[in-house]
């Protein structure tokens, strides 16, 4: 969810310039948009409502991990000439590379989650273990392939919420703003 | 029949209201340089981005 402000960042820097310079927000045609919507559901269900993702078996997340972020892959694609879909694909990419040299998993390593919660002991995080509710797996750095590529970045400190990220989710939330500016171009 | 009357008559007014209120809120939409599609173009955008992002909350 946190990625969302990057979306609502973007819009409200893209509304602003239209604003600003007296245009109009320009609409852009995008290919394949029904297959966002067929991909998506099935992460909302196994990450975004507890209800419905606490009924969700631990072996079945990879599957549907997996399958809906190629699906988004081939979206991505299908629209790499627009503003901010290569930088969105690569981000894509980089998470996909992470979570299937990984099982299915996004991995998150228990010195990340050190840095986050440093008022908790260490063995509260069980290698092996489903983050939460997330996509994300404990894993130990040294059992983690393509540990760069994983979330490796913990939330700044003065952040409420506390949650990691990947080089993946920076170049998508990049991509995302890329996007919506160039809503508010002249041309 | 009165009872038929009177239900069709709170419908119309009902769905009147809300083609009101729908238009007032599509006024103010374009009002701020924002149409439909755009707001579906963001929806879209939204949704990609929770499923092809990947941060791991941890809850606490």
């Amino acid at each position: 969810m946190i990625l969302i402000l990057a979306v609502i960042a973007g819009l409200i820097a893209t509304i602003l310039r239209a604003m600003i310079s007296k245009r109009r927000l320009q609409h852009v045609s995008l290919r394949l948009e029904w297959l966002v919507l067929v991909a998506v559901i099935p992460q909302i269900l196994a990450f975004n409502l507890p209800v419905s993702a606490r009924l969700i078996p631990d072996h079945y997340i990879p599957y549907i991990t997996i399958s809906s972020m190629l699906l988004l892959l081939v979206f991505t694609l299908r629209n790499i000439s627009i503003h901010g879909f290569g930088i969105m694909t690569n981000g894509l990419a980089s998470n996909l590379v992470a979570v299937i040299s990984n099982g299915g998993w996004m991995p998150i390593s228990p010195n990340t989650l050190l840095k986050l919660h440093p008022e908790l002991p260490v063995e509260t995080w069980k290698i092996g273990e489903r983050l939460a509710l997330s996509k994300d797996r404990i894993l130990s750095q040294l059992d983690t392939h393509f540990s760069f590529l994983t979330d490796i970045f913990p939330a700044p400190n003065w952040s409420h919420y506390k949650f990691a990220f990947s080089v993946g989710d920076i170049l998508i939330s990049s991509g995302a703003i890329l996007f919506l500016w160039s809503l508010s171009r002249g041309d | 029949m009165p009872v038929l009357r009177l239900l069709s008559r709170i419908m119309i007014e009902n769905s009147f209201e809300e083609k009101t209120m729908f238009t007032k809120l599509q006024s103010k939409l374009i009002a701020a340089n924002i149409n439909i599609r755009i707001v579906i173009l963001v929806v879209i955008l939204a949704l990609f981005v929770i499923g092809a992002g990947a941060p791991g909350a941890t809850g606490v």
